[in-house]
């Protein structure tokens, strides 16, 4: 029996103790209930009217600007103000229950639910969709109305590439999970939907290929995802902390991507992706710290140049982290181990350079990024150009002022283009950060500081997981025949089985005992 | 329970043999045979297989690994007591192994730096290696051998490009039987430092893998020692080299390529110190699991700081100067492997041969103390 008693609702106007509370299915006390709870919302828009023949009191709620009016008006009000009048005219009156009625048979609309309580109205009104509420009913209905002003479809800031897919994730969630849906028509793609954020409450989707991804890291990840409690997510960033199995470290063990086609790539190998509304990067977890030097577009050329770019990848990789503190431990420490010839004209370009090896390579790479950080932060027009001035007037007019060597130039620079090469941002970071421990332990003690460094920094990363899986893999644990699809591109006629993951159920990617749906 | 894969295995020893034998074995074989010093170490493939194959023997008859095992097969009283003999035997070795390294490192590499900094820097690479349990430090071994011994291999291959006398390695038949046996010993005995196998062995499921991890290990090492010993008498006489105190790091001084490829054994030695890391680890991992057992300590986390400042002031206290050091290598050291490392685990051997299965200890008994 949908029609109550008319009694009043619970005098309590405190927001917090109404938020929980369902609806009492008199208009009035929820609608005097929802101004409290959205008072000084300036961009909510409520719009009591009447429909039916004898008229019935309802109500649209809805924030501006996050609906399509249009929407609201032609396919919700319309409806119910013209249809349903002509409708009870003549059937002489509504003879069943209001709701359903207006469900099943008035609104043409596809997305349409029913809720209970004040905490999910307020939420999906924040997330777009229109709650209409009708007097008598303890129950709304709501519209996914959704449409903003959004950035559309462009190509990867962060990850260019010459052959392949160019299209990059935006920041509506919807428009990501379907460029996903796009690429894998399969319907053991799963997205899993959560809201997360005590005050964002923020969508956010799990998505995974079913028969594929390891059941037992699904449910760990949905474990976790479930005991998140934080008060916002704005982007997928901050999942990171609360999914990476160890937190204090500079060694992500995550992966971030701009582009749907890189994510497909890791749902089809069994990973798991999770994309947040409002943020244009996808989560790919777990993953391995070799994965982070494989890029997209090594499956878009021929395996054989594919699999040089790669070797150099890894080549430009131990360049960035090691080559200013191989040059200052050997400047510094092992003289003999360079050509005379050469070490006089090092020796020549530092005669009246004021400072030793070591702090001319930490002021250039200190200024090398702070140009780059400061070059991230400038508007688009100038940022560019204000760069290159600024590395041509600091790397030139410090050398003819005698602070720096040529050599030291040669070497910095060098060292910031190897840096590049790396194809994952977070990857570059760690390079980025690890790189000064380098050259302080060059300074200290030569080599052998290199090599301590080197080995503290083995064994930390041989310490870490990524969701159980050893960061360091497939070099150790050692596995051949993954490690063969890491240091060079395997051609897709030997890629017959996918990088095996624990308790993966299905490791067979062609032939016909891998046909799937 | 934890697992180790067969390449871990053959890894582990590999860093566990190859590095401390850099520095001892193709001195001391120079010395001993002269231009015959290669025959020694190709001979000493079949005494090593014996000793690998003797300990594969004990983990397939045991059933716990070592420690544990020592009080399966002796008895709870005196496998505690081997236990705390091997504690200490295992702390020995790795303080030697430190002044071993210390001394190379301060007389070819950074002569001035105290000898104190090398250890404290080579036992504070350590400590984080062991308070991460056996999984890490053991794929950090996997790293080292990826890297390292392809690297290894590339710098002996590139002696080879240097100019060399065959006539170096002739005649043949000057050596005296009793020479041979010594050097093809005291090669031999380095590869009893593969008696961390029998703390791994118990973790690995591929038994076969296990066989061919060990047997790669043994040839590894022979081809590595053969072709550093036959370096060095191509390059130097025998009569030159015996007189080289680290004949390994001296060839590869002299590799020069093109005239502008030179002094690349600083190269050689950042990898070695890699070894080196390696192995003080793994003897130090079994010291501490040997105290472990026998005093049924739930961790041996907490006992790496207190041993790490026993191994610092045991390596510089062992040995005033590197011609006492160059004793102990020579006399001390091969004594305590062949007691620790062979004759004990001979006796093991024997009792498990000739003892029914039955009247081993039964394993229920023994508590096996976390191996991570």
């Amino acid at each position: 029996m949908r029609y109550l008693n008319r009694q009043s609702a619970p005098e309590s106007s405190d927001p917090h103790e109404l938020i929980d509370q369902n609806l009492t299915g008199i208009l009035e006390t929820d609608r005097s209930n929802l101004e409290v709870l959205l008072q000084n919302c300036s961009d909510i828009i409520i719009k009591p009217f009447q429909f039916g023949n004898p008229p019935i009191a309802g109500m649209l709620l809805y924030f501006d600007g996050l609906v399509d009016r249009q929407e609201v008006e032609i396919n919700l009000l319309k409806p119910l103000m013209l249809e349903m009048a002509m409708l009870c005219s003549q059937n002489g009156g509504l003879h069943e229950d209001v709701l359903e009625h207006v469900r099943y048979r008035i609104l043409t609309m596809a997305d349409l639910k029913v809720i209970k309580d004040y905490n999910s109205i307020c939420r999906h009104i924040s997330s777009g969709d229109t709650v209409f509420l009708i007097d008598g009913i303890k129950e709304a209905l709501v519209a996914g109305t959704r449409s903003w002003q959004s950035r559309g479809v462009e190509s990867p800031e962060n990850e260019v590439v010459v052959f392949g897919p160019k299209e990059a994730f935006a920041e509506t969630l919807r428009f990501n999970t379907a460029m996903i849906r796009r690429r894998i028509k399969s319907v053991n793609l799963k997205m899993e939907g959560y809201v997360i954020g005590r005050v964002t409450k923020t969508d956010v989707v799990l998505c995974y290929v079913s028969g594929i991804a390891p059941p037992n890291l699904v449910n760990e990840v949905r474990s976790r995802l479930s005991d998140i409690d934080t008060d916002a997510i704005l982007d997928t960033e901050y999942l990171n902390s609360f999914l990476a199995d160890t937190k204090a470290t500079i060694f992500t063990q995550v992966e971030n991507t701009e582009k749907p086609d890189r994510v497909c790539g890791h749902l089809l190998e069994g990973r798991m992706a999770i994309l947040v509304d409002g943020s244009p990067t996808a989560m790919i977890l777990p993953i391995s710290f070799p994965q982070f030097w494989i890029a997209a577009e090594d499956y878009y050329t021929p395996f054989i140049p594919a699999s040089l770019y790669r070797i150099g990848r890894f080549t430009a990789f131990l360049m960035a982290l090691l080559l200013p503190s191989i040059y200052v431990a050997v400047t510094t420490y092992h003289q003999e181990m360079i050509p005379t010839a050469l070490y006089l004209t090092i020796a020549a370009t530092r005669q009246g350079v004021p400072f030793p090896i070591f702090v001319e390579a930490f002021l250039m790479e200190a200024t090398f990024e702070l140009l780059r950080e400061a070059g991230l932060r400038l508007p688009r027009a100038v940022g560019p150009a204000v760069s290159i001035v600024g590395a041509l007037i600091i790397g030139d007019a410090a050398v003819q002022a005698g602070l720096v060597s040529t050599p030291m130039v040669v070497v910095v620079a060098f060292t910031g283009i190897a840096s590049f090469a790396a194809p994952n941002y977070n990857a570059a970071l760690i390079i980025r950060t690890a790189r000064f421990a380098f050259l302080i332990a060059a300074a200290a003690l030569g080599f052998m500081g290199i090599m301590i460094v080197l080995i503290l920094m083995l064994i930390r990363m041989a310490s870490l997981s990524s969701l159980g899986m050893p960061y360091l893999s497939p070099l150790a644990p050692f596995n051949w025949s993954q490690l063969s699809d890491i240091i060079v591109r395997r051609p897709w006629y030997l890629a017959n089985q996918r990088p095996y993951m624990e308790g993966m159920e299905n490791q067979v990617r062609q032939g016909a005992k891998g046909e799937q749906e | 329970m934890q697992h180790i894969s067969p390449f871990q295995i053959y890894a582990t020893l590999v860093v566990m043999t190859i590095p401390i034998a850099f520095l001892e074995v193709p001195k001391r074989q120079l010395v001993s045979l002269g231009n015959n010093a290669w025959i020694a170490v190709v001979l000493s493939l079949l005494p090593g297989l014996l000793i690998l194959f003797m300990y594969l023997f004990i983990i397939r008859r045991s059933q716990t690994p070592f420690p544990a095992m020592l009080e399966e097969h002796f008895g709870s009283v005196a496998g505690r007591i081997l236990q705390i003999f091997y504690f200490v035997i295992e702390l020995g070795i790795a303080a030697f192994g430190i002044r071993l390294f210390v001394e190379f490192v301060e007389t070819n590499v950074l002569p001035g730096t105290p000898i104190s900094a090398y250890i404290v820097l080579l036992l504070l690479v350590c400590f984080p290696a062991l308070k991460s349990g056996l999984q890490t430090f053991v794929r950090t071994f996997e790293i080292i051998v990826i890297a390292g011994l392809p690297l290894t291999m590339l710098i002996l291959a590139l002696g080879l490009s240097q100019p060399l006398n065959p006539e170096n390695l002739l005649p043949l038949q000057t050596m005296s039987l009793r020479d041979l046996v010594v050097a093809t010993t005291s090669t031999s005995i380095i590869l009893a430092r593969g008696f961390i196998i029998l703390l791994l062995g118990k973790l690995v499921t591929d038994w076969s893998g296990v066989r061919r991890a060990v047997i790669g290990a043994l040839l590894t090492y022979i081809m590595v020692m053969a072709v550093t010993v036959v370096l060095s008498l191509l390059m130097f006489s025998a009569s030159t080299a015996r007189t080289l105190v680290f004949p390994t790091f001296t060839i590869i001084r002299s590799i020069e390529i093109g005239q502008f490829i030179q002094n690349i054994d600083i190269i050689f030695i950042g990898i070695w110190i890699m070894g080196m890391f390696a192995t003080t680890t793994g003897t130090w991992y079994i010291s501490l699991l040997s105290l472990q057992q026998a005093l049924r300590l739930s961790s041996y986390r907490f006992l790496i700081a207190p041993t790490a400042l026993i191994l610092g002031i045991s390596s510089i206290t062992m040995a005033e100067n590197i011609l006492e050091v160059q004793i102990l290598s020579n006399i001390i050291i091969p004594f305590l492997y062949g007691l620790a490392l062979f004759l004990i685990p001979l006796v093991i051997f024997l009792l498990v041969l000739f003892k029914p299965e039955a009247s081993n200890q039964p394993a229920k008994s023994i508590t096996v103390q976390n191996l991570d």
